[in-house]
């Protein structure tokens, strides 16, 4: 398929480390599967479901924040910084960090996206997002009903 | 030969990496996929010597009519134009993104589109706010209590995670009514109730916090505009699941017999924070407890700390105290004392600290001529300290107190001295040598020290510290880390 090679910034040495907080409690990790070394083989895998860049980002959190448990973390200063950056990332990070289980980096994504739509009228929400509204003006009125203490303002 | 994998991202997967940064038992991830698609969840473990990402981006698929999310495999943002930004992710995020706006906010988002109708249902996290029905000078107690009780009738039954509670507008003259809230049975796993008044007899909170079943952590913060802590006497405490409790503000009084509650009634208590609390208790008691600290708090009168349990024990105060009795320090491995002591009969018997392995001590007043007395003449060494920190050491005066320390603590591996911005009308003296064997009385010279650390003011990144780095090197023979460092 001819894609460019972003493998060569991201040569790395991985070796096995657990740390608690990532990929446990929802998901079903069978931690008894005993570990493969392959060790000195260069592999190359190709990574459909995310793109690097997006790759990138997610190991570059799970990077700082893998002293969480030791030092406290790098500081909201730094996070706030990582989720400063274009929409697409920020869903597509939200997606990455559901997927791969990361708690934290999917809190932080979140309240980002939570943000955004803080303080702000239907419509606005709905612009900013794109967001199609496809109730008619009958349907919508029907839920104001079921809940009219939920709508005052 | 490079041999190539198709990757088939499982629920399973995690990401490992590590650099020569990371070293020690807690660092790095895991990275696991499963190979070829056949054996979904089996976990693998790769050492490279490279890794090559071939970046692979799936076709464009078209954005499906229904609300499921694309498949993660799929980038779902090529085609940009005016797509809804939140089609590519799954359901279950919208509640957890909705969990961070008031829930007055996230229920209205039920009108936003047909697919949000629900989401707010599946709210994980409530917060109430009275703040959100202060309108223009009053509050709307009506609507308060209406969405309260709208929200509890018409959530979907799932387990509830944080229940929290905002009451900080200081006065108004109206009544909530926890009722409803109290009779419903909300079981949270944790709950904030956050309350400030300007009258405490008109403080009013949610009761139910206090018995549930299924409350691990309770985090209570009291305030009324400018006076002292409050007593709470809530009628019935039964809280059989807390771990972690945190008290602002609260004051704890033999009579209410609040901390005998927590104390003896909470079996899996782990941890107690009291911040700005007034202790007027005899004791803290409790054979569970593992975490105890005290920040800011006042005192009425000495009170005992009987936990067998406890491995760390933090009290920083810079008010005076009257001071705390350490019994049964069996299991202390950590603690942290900043004490102001009282002058006429402030007191904390030092001895039990002896176990510790890491200590932390501010040297404020009448604290620091206890520890003095009570370290030096003290028989029992501190045969398990590894890290000793001794915090406003003012130059030059202090190194006894350091040298005492070295004496006592065989094992002693690092030293952090945090030094205080020496007074107006000290003058900084030059000790001769001689002048310094005569102050030290403790001629002891004691063989390795691993780190030793020393912090300057920030104020005075230039303070000279040659005489305080010459007698310690007459007190430790060889250093194997020397790092002098300004305060953050």
């Amino acid at each position: 398929m001819g894609f460019p090679r972003e493998a060569d910034d991201h040569a790395e040495k991985l070796r096995w480390r657990g740390v608690p907080g990532v990929g446990d409690g929802s998901k079903d990790v069978s931690n008894d599967q005993q570990p493969n070394r392959n060790s000195g083989a260069e592999v190359s895998i190709s990574l459909p479901s995310i793109t690097g860049k997006i790759l990138a980002k997610v190991i570059e959190y799970c990077e700082k924040h893998v002293f969480d448990f030791k030092q406290g973390g790098p500081g909201e200063d730094w996070d706030r910084e990582f989720v400063n950056v274009d929409q697409a990332i920020i869903f597509d990070l939200i997606r990455a960090a559901d997927y791969l289980a990361i708690q934290g980096l999917l809190d932080l994504t979140c309240k980002k996206v939570a943000a955004q739509m803080a303080n702000k009228s239907l419509e606005e929400i709905r612009k900013l997002f794109n967001i199609e509204n496809d109730y008619t003006p009958e349907e919508e009125a029907a839920v104001r009903q079921e809940h009219p203490w939920a709508f005052f303002d | 030969m490079k041999k190539e994998y198709f990757i088939e991202y499982t629920h399973l997967i995690s990401i490992l990496l590590s650099s020569n940064r990371l070293c020690g038992p807690s660092g790095g991830l895991v990275l696991a996929f499963s190979e070829g698609g056949v054996r979904p969840g089996a976990l693998f473990e790769f050492t490279f010597s490279a890794l090559l990402v071939q970046v692979a981006r799936g076709e464009p698929v078209a954005r499906p009519a229904t609300s499921r999310p694309l498949p993660p495999w799929a980038s779902p943002y090529l085609e940009k134009d005016a797509m809804d930004w939140f089609s590519s992710l799954p359901d279950e995020i919208l509640p957890k993104i909705l969990s961070f706006l008031s829930t007055k906010e996230a229920v209205q988002t039920c009108i936003l589109s047909k697919r949000w109708r629900n989401a707010w249902t599946f709210l994980p996290v409530l917060k109430f706010s009275v703040a959100d029905y202060w309108v223009d000078g009053s509050f709307e107690d009506d609507k308060f209590n209406n969405f309260l009780s709208g929200v509890l009738e018409n959530r979907y039954p799932i387990k509830l995670d944080v229940f929290e509670y905002t009451n900080a507008v200081l006065n108004y003259d109206s009544e909530i009514s926890f009722e409803f809230i109290d009779g419903i049975g909300l079981e949270p796993r944790k709950a904030v109730v956050i309350v400030g008044r300007d009258r405490a007899d008109l403080l009013d909170y949610p009761e139910f916090v206090f018995s549930c079943t299924k409350l691990e952590n309770l985090d209570l913060r009291m305030k009324i505009a400018d006076a002292l802590p409050i007593r709470i006497r809530p009628e019935l405490v039964h809280l059989p699941a807390l771990k972690f409790v945190d008290l602002t503000g609260i004051a704890l009084v033999d009579d209410c017999k609040f901390t005998q509650n927590l104390c003896s009634k909470c079996p899996v208590l782990e941890t107690m924070v009291l911040r700005l609390c007034d202790l007027d208790i005899t004791e803290i008691s409790s054979k569970v407890l593992k975490e105890l600290t005290l920040y800011s708090c006042s005192q009425a009168r000495r009170t005992q700390i009987s936990c067998p349990s406890l491995a760390s024990l933090v009290i920083e105060s810079y008010e005076e105290m009257e001071g705390f009795e350490l019994k049964n320090m069996t299991s202390l491995k950590y603690a942290k004392i900043f004490l102001y002591l009282d002058d006429n009969h402030g007191d904390l018997n030092l001895s039990s600290l002896s176990n510790v392995s890491h200590l932390s001590l501010g040297l404020l007043p009448q604290f620091k001529e206890k520890l003095e007395k009570d370290i030096c003449d003290c028989s029992k060494a501190f045969r398990n300290l590894r890290h000793l920190e001794i915090d406003f050491l003012c130059l030059s005066y202090d190194i006894d107190l350091v040298a005492c320390f070295l004496k006592q603590s065989p094992f002693l591996e690092e030293l952090t001295l945090h030094l205080c911005e020496p007074e107006e009308d000290d003058p900084e003296e030059e000790i001769s040598q001689e002048e310094l064997g005569n102050r030290i009385n403790v001629l002891f010279q004691r063989e390795h020290l691993k780190t030793l650390r020393i912090v300057k003011p920030k104020e005075r990144p230039d303070l000279v510290i040659d005489t305080l780095m010459n007698n310690l090197r007459t007190h430790i023979k060889t250093i194997g880390e020397e790092i002098i460092m300004c305060e953050t």
